[in-house]
């Protein structure tokens, strides 16, 4: 019988968690944030190759994500991977993106924690791009609830250039208040809504993460008037008030 | 076609304008047409000349600005309520060589306009006159018609017309298979004449295809319904502080039960209001968009389902595009610029190439300043002008959005939206409301509530002002101006 997706990241994230807290230097604020049981979906900005093993090793429970189906031709990752909650991207049914969605869809139908990076990849330029809209999509299609996470210091955990992460570097994992899309469902032929909610979910991804939002993909040109980085969280986050358990 | 032929084919007993109790057939207005341009011609006024046409919606508006095009001179439309520095102002910038006006201004612009400006001011009523002259034949491509707007590109600009965009944007809203103009259209004009809608959609698109135009001298609801009920008046358009104040009145239930169509435009038609219109008179009011730069027809809902919340589709032979800052197009669920292109499209603006350069570009594009979203079946829905926005740490909040939530709140009657510079954010959400009659002024954390059920936490206002009324412009525009 083949074994289900995710089986091993309870059991090593019991080993892991301990671990990375000695490793680095963790703070993870707002995990109440995160429903006991029923589907939600985790939405994080994206900083490094190392946001989806933290952010999915710190949760309180099976955490679902879809991968590159490149992943299953090696044989490094080809177990490993799925059995840390990958879902392989099965691309011979069609549209890529489609197939992703109806990965995700299905996760979050069965009750899982589902992990989506809304802005699609990694920043380059330390900004917060302009959110995809697939994460709201998703949430009016399922009525899961899409949970802003604000990641801060992955990059510097292991930057783009580095193949082995740095040890004592800080890390901050900020997990905001759930966004109810449920509002939004009378309007759902509003071509508006999509973007609506993606802006309202990259702007508590902001406050968490402290990151300065620009209104262009990641990989696209900033433009001209683009403000300087700058830490634009609150001074006191409503989303993030209890400490690491 | 040009203007100056505009009248050429209707019957002679048609009627074409009604004021007050008087009518008008198309052989009297072609004769009075004939009559004031010979009057101009014979008081020295030449081709290409401007004469500037300063008068409330009255059938002398009509003939001063068809004797001015008929007679290859430029007609420059202005508006009477604006304050009499501001229209001398108009006429200098415009080097006008003769100005009409309608008897009861007559006497203050006269005073007050002719002798800085130098031009030589007459009224309509009684007429110009002098010996026959043909009507010219001007060029489809020249100058026919300017009108001052502010909308598009900053402090009023006197836009160029020619004859073309004109008419090529009458095109587009006369049809025969939708509830567009057609032959015996009896068309209300309660729209200022001096806006390119009351001017090229209810005067001349009326008299192009030999409707009748009841000229309406301002807005007032148990007017409105009189001269419907008195004249079968079967189309109207206006503005939605109009629709909100013949809710409010005591029109009867079936004021509107003969009129096939009901344009709104100006400003945004939020949905509730629509609805409780369509509550109150069983009748949906179909939403436009339109720009004195564009003819002004951009998109309407003639001929399609009425869908509230947008203002249609584009029109016939309109181009419309939704693009990003770097112009590119965005795609159906994302918001950006609007753009026209198309025979409407003006020339520019009067001797401020700067201007133009700033809203056409060279391949004939008109940036709008508004910012739309397309749904996928192609109809287009105003978001808000990009003036307007208001960005909180890097974040679009259109201000209409905010206004049709705090509409919905028992203790607000009306609001308008603007941004403020905040250190932090950029900027901040401010809102002005005015109080429903009998009810208390609301708290601000009242509203945030409110407002934090149905939107995201950045768009919530964080500044409160109550006023007793918001301050509203002649053609139904909040002049949010005012309030920053």
């Amino acid at each position: 019988m083949a074994l289900e997706t995710g089986w091993l990241q309870q059991p090593m994230m019991r080993i892991m968690k301990p671990l990375m807290h000695r490793m680095w230097n963790l703070e993870i604020t707002g995990l109440e944030n995160i429903p006991t049981d029923g589907p939600a979906l985790l939405a994080p900005n994206h900083l490094s190759f190392l946001d989806s093993p933290f952010t999915m090793s710190l949760m309180p429970r099976r955490t679902l994500a879809v991968g590159k189906a490149e992943y299953m031709d090696d044989w490094k990752t080809k177990y490993f991977f799925p059995a840390t909650g990958m879902i392989p991207l099965d691309r011979s049914g069609g549209d890529a993106s489609q197939v992703a969605l109806d990965a995700a869809a299905a996760a979050l139908d069965s009750g899982d924690l589902f992990l989506i990076y809304p802005e699609g990849t990694r920043t380059r330029d330390g900004y917060l791009h302009k959110g995809k809209t697939g994460v709201a999509r998703l949430a009016l299609r399922t009525g899961a609830p899409i949970i802003p996470i604000g990641l801060v210091g992955t990059d510097r955990i292991q930057p783009p250039d580095r193949t082995m992460p740095k040890f004592g570097e800080e890390c901050g994992i900020h997990i905001g208040e759930p966004i109810d899309v449920s509002r939004y469902r009378s309007r759902i032929d509003d071509r508006l809504v999509l973007r609506q909610i993606t802006d309202e979910v990259m702007f508590e991804i902001g406050e968490l993460s402290g990151q300065t939002y620009v209104d262009v993909y990641s990989g696209e040109e900033l433009p001209d008037d683009t403000p300087p980085l700058v830490d634009v969280r609150d001074p006191k986050p409503e989303a993030s008030p209890a400490p690491a358990a | 076609m040009t203007l100056a032929t505009i009248l050429d084919t209707q019957p002679d007993d048609a009627i074409a304008v009604i004021e007050g109790d008087e009518s008008t057939t198309y052989a009297q207005l072609r004769d009075l047409v004939a009559r004031t341009r010979a009057g101009l011609v014979s008081a020295g006024v030449m081709p290409g000349d401007r004469v500037a046409v300063v008068c409330t919606n009255t059938r002398a508006a009509a003939v001063g600005v068809l004797a001015a095009t008929s007679g290859g001179m430029v007609a420059v439309l202005l508006d009477p309520s604006s304050p009499v520095p501001a229209l001398r102002d108009q006429v200098e910038t415009i080097g006008a060589a003769h100005v009409l006006t309608g008897t009861p201004i007559d006497g203050e612009v006269h005073t007050h306009v002719s002798s800085p400006a130098g031009a030589a001011v007459v009224g309509i009523d009684p007429l110009p006159d002098g010996p026959p002259v043909p009507a010219a034949a001007p060029e489809p491509d020249d100058l026919a018609v300017m009108l001052f707007t502010s909308g598009t590109a900053g402090s009023p600009k006197a836009a160029m017309l020619s004859h073309h965009n004109l008419i090529s944007n009458q095109d587009a809203i006369i049809d025969t298979h939708g509830n567009g103009l057609i032959a015996g259209s009896v068309v209300l004009a309660t729209i200022p004449i001096s806006h390119m809608y009351g001017f090229n959609i209810s005067l001349l698109s009326t008299l192009r295809v030999g409707g009748t135009v009841v000229m309406a001298d301002g807005f007032r609801p148990d007017e409105c319904v009189e001269l419907i009920a008195t004249h079968k008046v079967d189309r109207l358009a206006g503005v939605p502080p109009m629709w909100r104040s013949l809710i409010d009145s005591n029109a009867p239930d079936d004021a509107f039960e003969g009129v096939v169509r009901i344009a709104s435009g100006a400003s945004a038609l939020h949905p509730r209001l629509w609805q409780e219109f369509k509550d109150r008179f069983g009748v949906e009011l179909q939403e436009g968009y339109g720009l004195t730069e564009t003819s002004p027809t951009v998109t309407s809902h003639i001929g399609i389902p009425v869908r509230p919340g947008t203002v249609g589709k584009p029109a016939p032979g309109v181009e419309v595009k939704v693009v990003d800052h770097d112009d590119n197009e965005v795609p159906f669920d994302d918001s950006g610029e609007i753009k026209v292109r198309g025979p409407g499209v003006f020339l520019g603006y009067w001797e401020n190439e700067e201007a133009t350069k700033s809203v056409l570009d060279d391949d004939g594009w008109l940036a709008t300043r508004d910012i739309g979203v397309f749904s996928e079946d192609g109809y287009l829905a105003l978001v808000d002008r990009a003036k307007d926005l208001i960005i909180v740490s890097g974040f679009n909040v259109y201000p209409f959005e905010v206004e049709t939530v705090l509409v919905q709140h028992p203790k607000v009657d009306q609001t308008v939206v603007i941004g403020r510079d905040d250190e932090r954010r950029g900027e901040r959400v401010v809102a002005f409301v005015t109080v429903p009659e009998g009810s208390s002024a609301p708290e601000l954390d009242e509203l945030v509530a409110f407002c934090r059920e149905r939107l995201a936490r950045y768009k919530c206002p964080t500044e409160l002002e109550v006023v007793t009324e918001l301050p509203i412009g002649a053609s139904g525009k909040t002049q949010r101006r005012k309030l920053s």
